[in-house]
C-alpha cells in the first residue's frame, strides 16, 4: 500500500424498546408467543384501523436523548414511509423523518489519544416490521406479525468514528446508557440492538468524504469488527487498483467472513415520506423534560464513585462492576444481604468472571441468585467452607444456583475443626511421610507445604489450611 | 442514511419526483414519470390508462399550482387539521390472542402464518 488511508464511520443504531405493548396498539410484545398470536387490526395494517401512540415509548425515547446529550424536539410528528414488502402489512412504516424526537447529542468514549465525543445526529421513534420464514418444502414465504409493530428507536451517528475500536466502544457505552435506563437489554445476537455501519475512505489528510457503503447483518461485536476490517481493506483495494467504490447496501456473512451488494444506489429504494395523517402531532412540554430527567437513574460513572467512596471497593473492581447494569444491579443485591460488599466485589471479579469466560457467557446471562452468593460468604466468614471447598461450591451456584447451605450439609463439606479429629490426623501423616519430615527437620522449609497437601487430601479438603499447618509445626 | 440524504435533496417543486434527477417540464406528466409513479404504487397500466393518468395528474398539479400563487413564506406547513395533540395510550395489554380471527384476512393460510409469494431480499 503506497499511500495512507483513513476509515470514516458512521452508525446506525435500532434498539428494540423493553415496553410491554407495540407502539402503537395493546398487542403484547412478549418474545415466544406461537406465530400471530400478539396482532391485531392495527399491527397487521387493516383497512380502517388506527394508530395510538404508547406513552412509554415517547419517555423511553426522550430518557435515552437526555442521557446522550441530544436536544429534545418540543413539536414533533410521524412520517410514513412507504414501501411493499410482506413483513410490512400497512404498505409503509411509521416512522419519523422531518421531526425526530432528539436531536444534536453526542457520547463520550475513551480512546488511546484522551477523551472523544461520537456526535448524534439524532434518534427517531418507529415501528419494527414482521418476521419472514421461507418454507422449505413449497415455494412460499410465511409471515408473523407478532413482531410488527414493536417499538423501535433509531440512533444515528454522526461520520465520526475511525476505527473497530471505536465502534465497539461506542456501540458499548450506548448499551451500558440504555441498560442503565432500563429502555432495552440492548442484545446483540437476539437482535433487540442492531448496527448498521456507514463506511468510507479517504487519503489521509482530506477533507472530502470518500463514497460510503452501508453494511448490514452485524450480530455481534465480534461481527462488527470484522466487517468493518473486510470493507475498509475491499474499498483501499479498489482504490489502490484505480476503480471507484459504488455506494451500495452491503450484508455481512460473518461465517464466510465476507460480504455482498444487497441492492445499489441505482435501485435504491423511493420511499416518499409524508407527515403520517393518523397521528396526531407530539408536544414536549418543559415540565415533562424535568420530569423524564428527574427519573433518569444513576448512570455507570457515578454508581462508580459511589461504590468506591461506600464500599471502599478498588477503582479496577468499580469499573468492572459498573460496566453491566446487571451486574452492578447484582453487586448491591448481594452486598446488601450479606453485608460483604468487598468479599461480593472479589467473587465477582474472581471466580465469576473466570467462568463466565470459560463458559463465553455476557454477565445478563448470570443465572445465579445474589442470595445463594450471599450465603456462600456467609459460610466462608463464619469459617464453616475453606477457600478450596468454596470455589468448588460457587461453580455448583454459578451453574445450577444451588442453595450452598444445604449443599455443604448433604455433601459434607463443612470444614472440620475438632481438633482432636484433626490432629489424628496429622499424625498419621507425619509418621507416614518420613522423608519429608526428615527433610522438613534439616531445613527444607518447603516440605511443610507437602504435609499440609496431604493433610488436606485425608481429610477430603475439609479442613482450614492454617489450622492444619500450625498443627504440624507443633507436633514436627 | 439512505433517507437522510433524500432529505438533503431538493424535490421538483411541482411534482416531487426528481429524486432520480428527473425534471419536469411544469405541470405536464412525462412519460417516464407515469411509468416511474406505476412502479411505486405496484400499477400496470394499459396504455390508456398510462394516458388517462397523465391528463388526471397534470390536471390535479395544475390545481396545486394554483396554490403556489400564493406566498407562504411566514406559514407553517400544517400536517393535520384538528387543533389536538398528545393523544397517548398507557402500556398496559389489552389485547389477547385473536390469531384465528385475524388470519381470517390472509389470503391464504399455513401454519397460523400468512402464506405469501416467495420473497428474499
Ligand atoms: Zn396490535
Amino acid at each position: 500500500m503506497s499511500k495512507e488511508y483513513e476509515t470514516v464511520i458512521g452508525l446506525e443504531v435500532h434498539v428494540e424498546l423493553a415496553t410491554k405493548t407495540k407502539i402503537f396498539c395493546g398487542c403484547s410484545t412478549a418474545f415466544g408467543g406461537a406465530p400471530n398470536t400478539h396482532t391485531c387490526p392495527v399491527c397487521t395494517g387493516m383497512p380502517g384501523s388506527l394508530p395510538v401512540l404508547n406513552k412509554q415509548v415517547v419517555e423511553y425515547a426522550m430518557a435515552v436523548g437526555l442521557a446522550t446529550n441530544c436536544s429534545i424536539t418540543r413539536y414533533g410528528k410521524f412520517d410514513r414511509k412507504n414501501y411493499f414488502y410482506p413483513d410490512n402489512p400497512q404498505n409503509y412504516q411509521i416512522s419519523q423523518l422531518y421531526l425526530p424526537i432528539c436531536r444534536d447529542g453526542g457520547v463520550e468514549i475513551e480512546t488511546s489519544a484522551g477523551k472523544k465525543t461520537i456526535g448524534i445526529h439524532e434518534i427517531h421513534m418507529e415501528e419494527d416490521a414482521g418476521k419472514l420464514v421461507h418454507d422449505e418444502w413449497e415455494d412460499c414465504s410465511l409471515v408473523d406479525y407478532n413482531r410488527s409493530g414493536v417499538p423501535l428507536i433509531e440512533i444515528v451517528s454522526e461520520p465520526d468514528m475511525r476505527s473497530a475500536q471505536e465502534v465497539i466502544d461506542y456501540l458499548e457505552k450506548l448499551r451500558m446508557m440504555i441498560q442503565y435506563l432500563g429502555a432495552s437489554d440492548c442484545k446483540l445476537n437476539e437482535g433487540s440492538m442492531r448496527a448498521d455501519v456507514n463506511l468510507s475512505v479517504r487519503e489521509m489528510g482530506t477533507e472530502q468524504l470518500g463514497t460510503r457503503t452501508e453494511m448490514k447483518n452485524l450480530n455481534s461485536f465480534k461481527a462488527i469488527a470484522r466487517a468493518i476490517e473486510n470493507e475498509k481493506n475491499r474499498q483501499i483495494d479498489l482504490l489502490e487498483e484505480g476503480k471507484k467504490v459504488i455506494q451500495e447496501t452491503r450484508r455481512w456473512d460473518d461465517a464466510k467472513e465476507y460480504s455482498y451488494t444487497m441492492r445499489s444506489k441505482e435501485d435504491a429504494q423511493d420511499y416518499r415520506y409524508f407527515p403520517e395523517p393518523d397521528l396526531v402531532p407530539l408536544v414536549i412540554s418543559d415540565a415533562w423534560i424535568s420530569e423524564i430527567k428527574e427519573r433518569q437513574p444513576e448512570f455507570a460513572t457515578e454508581k462508580m464513585a459511589r461504590y468506591k467512596q461506600e464500599y471502599g471497593l478498588p477503582d479496577y473492581d468499580a469499573e468492572i462492576i459498573t460496566e453491566s447494569k446487571f451486574l452492578a444491579d447484582f453487586f448491591e443485591a448481594a452486598a446488601k444481604l450479606c453485608q460483604k460488599p468487598k468479599k461480593v466485589s472479589n467473587w465477582l471479579m474472581g471466580e465469576t468472571m473466570r467462568l463466565l469466560k470459560e463458559r463465553e457467557m455476557e454477565p445478563e446471562e448470570i443465572r445465579f441468585s445474589p442470595a445463594n452468593l450471599a450465603k456462600l460468604i456467609a459460610l466462608t466468614e463464619e469459617g464453616s467452607v475453606n477457600s478450596t471447598v468454596a470455589k468448588e461450591v460457587f461453580e455448583k451456584i454459578f451453574d445450577e444456583d444451588i442453595d450452598p447451605e444445604s449443599y455443604v450439609k448433604e455433601q459434607g463439606l463443612k470444614t472440620v475443626n475438632d481438633e482432636g479429629e484433626l490432629r489424628g490426623v496429622v499424625k498419621q501423616v507425619i509418621q507416614d511421610n518420613p522423608k519429608s519430615v526428615e527433610d522438613y527437620r534439616n531445613g527444607k522449609e518447603k516440605a511443610i507445604g507437602f504435609l499440609v497437601g496431604q493433610t488436606m487430601k485425608a481429610m477430603k479438603g475439609k479442613a482450614d489450611p492454617g489450622m492444619v499447618n500450625q498443627l504440624l509445626k507443633e507436633l514436627l | 442514511m439512505e433517507d437522510l440524504d433524500r432529505r438533503r435533496q431538493e424535490n421538483c417543486k411541482s411534482c416531487g419526483f426528481s429524486e432520480r434527477g428527473q425534471v419536469c417540464g411544469g405541470n405536464r406528466i412525462t412519460d417516464e414519470t407515469i411509468e416511474y409513479v406505476g412502479i411505486l404504487a405496484k400499477l400496470e397500466l394499459s396504455p390508456e390508462e398510462k394516458e388517462r393518468a397523465k391528463k388526471d395528474m397534470g390536471e390535479m398539479l395544475d390545481y396545486i399550482d394554483k396554490l403556489n400563487e400564493l406566498d407562504t413564506k411566514e406559514v407553517e406547513p400544517m400536517s393535520h387539521v384538528f387543533p389536538v395533540n398528545n393523544v397517548f395510550r398507557e402500556d398496559v395489554v389489552t389485547n389477547g390472542d385473536d390469531c384465528e380471527n385475524m388470519l381470517k384476512n390472509a389470503p391464504e393460510v399455513k401454519e397460523r402464518s400468512y402464506r405469501v409469494p416467495k420473497t428474499v431480499d
